[in-house]
């Protein structure tokens, strides 16, 4: 199956990537290719098979309870922002 | 020669220990190598005056018992560990000066024994791609070189720049992150020991994320003993990783006694392509003998889904990587593209993550979120998992039908070229990891070792696999392979300002 010029630019708006013509161009081919490398799958009957998200889990059990345990971090969360003010990250405008 | 060439961890404690050489020696001798060592490009931070205070400290408390297991030794770390106060990018531009407030989990461990931090080692950005040709800081060279060319060739990826300083002996060891491969192959291609542990065994806190479902953390090592060195440190359960396991750790480094007797070895069909060079069947024929001198029994087994193993995985790594590379916003942390004034909210998103992001990664992205779509959910990924499950049972099978550990190739072919024709076909750039990514499927352990040279005189690795949670199993036999092989070759330095 190929994936058209318009798809690309359908899959680049849902992963919030902005792309250049030459790289619509370029995805296109190179994902046709991939996604023929993945119909593979199609050979496999699956009919009988549960899916798993991840099957590396043993179990379930680690997970923490919701507690908070720690906080204050605010001077060490904001550090590394591009920009903020007054302890809060700052983005552009938001106006719907 | 000096006394500090070469040297593996498990000697460099003993002479540490013994006093015959200091911690701060060592590290200047590193230190020294690593800024002789530019053509290299391994390195894509030193963290020297860090390095040598460490060591400072170190010579004090050599004789205390507050010395901690690694205490004096030099190791390097792969820019994908967040490492506290210095800086970690993954190879990315879209983490451009991105400096941690934290140190991850495997990290921590190891300084908490003491060992020292020589800096931060180049990579394949985000750890995707098998040549470490996608890194923002260009890639890692191979110490090795061709036989018949002067052709700098590729260290291998995601963890080029790990092995590569190995190999060149610019730190004792070092740690990568393996997702389908990204150990091993390196490990191969450079000639030295790759491991990567079981699912779970290691806490993946603090290192970035790529695909949660297969990362893993492991040491790149000279020797197998010091693969069971590290791996003994950095295992354990870690409360801020649910997926880490609360399993005993057994100590690898004492269960390495090389009696491997009566042990089964499974040799899968299904890794004899036709199209392997010949080279790399004799080199597995070769390590088949010398383990059945050694005592093992061979046994000729089937793993009847492995062909199904990179498409499969090839939709579900980049389905995760979409989902985790989400968090790149330009907002938190990181990269944000410059803006119009009349630029929105999606714009900063659009452009930060467009100017941010290299191709293979923004490649992946697409990918990961056209199998996630709607319409395409059920037809990839679903199926995808359904197929992971079966290699999973491919697996379970064998190894609950006796076979204590499975030997194939790590990888189909020695070292390749940088700048090749290869990445120009992604698909034929996946092609790489064919042996290596049915592993990280199935979430079990498994070690690449340098068992051989090419015909062009390029090292060339073994795998050995194991069943979860025993990676005693595949160091032991490792281990036996290792001294049968005697691999006692070096790559010849080109690479040192004199």
């Amino acid at each position: 199956m190929s994936i058209s010029k318009d798809k690309v630019k359908k899959i680049g708006n849902l992963a919030k990537i902005k792309l250049t013509n030459d790289e619509i161009e370029i995805y296109s081919t190179q994902l046709t290719q991939i996604v023929d490398f993945m119909n593979k799958l199609d050979e496999v009957d699956t009919s009988k098979v549960e899916s798993v998200i991840n099957q590396n889990l043993d179990h379930h059990s680690n997970r923490l309870n919701d507690i908070v345990e720690d906080g204050n971090y605010v001077e060490k969360i904001l550090k590394n922002a591009p920009d903020s003010k007054e302890g809060f990250f700052t983005t552009i405008k938001v106006i719907e | 020669m000096s006394i500090l060439h070469n040297l593996t961890l498990s000697k460099a404690l003993n002479l540490l220990e013994k006093g015959e050489i200091t911690a701060v020696n060592l590290t200047e001798h590193y230190l020294k190598k690593i800024q002789n060592s530019e053509k290299l490009n391994a390195f894509c931070l030193k963290s020297s005056d860090l390095a040598i205070s460490k060591a400072e400290y170190c010579d004090k408390i050599m004789k205390s018992e507050k010395r901690g297991k690694l205490c004096g030794i030099p190791l390097a770390i792969k820019d994908i560990f967040c490492t506290e106060n210095q800086r970690t990018q993954a190879a990315s531009k879209i983490l451009q000066n991105f400096v941690p407030e934290y140190e991850s989990t495997v990290t921590a461990k190891l300084w908490s024994e003491n060992a020292i931090m020589l800096g931060k080692l180049n990579m394949d950005e985000f750890a995707m791609g098998s040549s470490n040709e996608t890194s923002i800081y260009g890639p890692a060279v191979n110490p090795w070189k061709s036989k018949n060319s002067d052709d700098d060739l590729t260290p291998g990826g995601s963890s080029g720049g790990s092995a590569a300083a190995v190999a060149a002996d610019l730190c004792i060891a070092s740690m990568g992150t393996d997702t389908g491969g990204s150990i091993r192959q390196p490990a191969s291609f450079n000639g030295v020991v790759g491991l990567k542990p079981t699912y779970g065994r290691c806490s993946r806190w603090g290192i970035i994320a790529f695909a949660s479902s297969l990362d893993q953390a492991g040491p790149i090592t000279k020797t197998v003993r010091d693969s069971a060195i590290l791996l003994n440190i950095i295992s354990g359960h870690d409360k801020k990783d649910s997926t880490s396991e609360k399993k005993l750790v057994p100590d690898f480094e004492a269960f390495l006694d090389d009696d491997i007797r009566g042990k089964k070895i499974g040799i899968p069909k299904e890794y004899q392509l036709n199209d392997t060079p010949e080279e790399i069947t004799k080199l597995w024929e070769n390590g088949i003998t010398l383990l059945k001198e050694a005592g093992a029994e061979i046994i000729n087994i089937s793993l009847p889904h492995t062909k199904y193993s990179l498409s499969a995985y090839y939709v579900l790594a980049p389905a995760e990587a979409s989902s985790n590379l989400a968090r790149y916003d330009g907002v938190r942390y990181g990269y944000r593209a410059p803006l119009e004034s009349d630029d929105g909210i999606d714009e900063l998103y659009k452009m930060t993550r467009s100017e941010g992001f290299g191709d293979e990664v923004k490649r992946r992205i697409m990918i990961g979120t056209y199998v996630l779509s709607a319409g395409f959910y059920e037809a990839y990924y679903q199926k995808a998992l359904k197929v992971r499950s079966l290699i999973q049972e491919d697996f379970n099978a064998v190894f609950s039908s006796g076979v204590d550990v499975i030997l194939t190739p790590t990888t189909p072919t020695p070292a390749f070229p940088l700048n090749s024709k290869i990445k120009e076909n992604p698909v034929e750039m996946y092609l790489n990891d064919i042996f290596t990514v049915p592993v990280n499927l199935a979430g079990l352990p498994a070690i690449s070792i340098p068992t051989g040279l090419s015909k062009n005189n390029l090292p060339l690795g073994l795998q050995l696999i194991g069943p979860k949670w025993n990676e005693q199993e595949i160091l032991n036999v490792a281990f036996r392979l290792e001294k049968e092989v005697n691999f006692n070759y070096n790559p010849i330095s080109w690479w040192e300002d004199k």
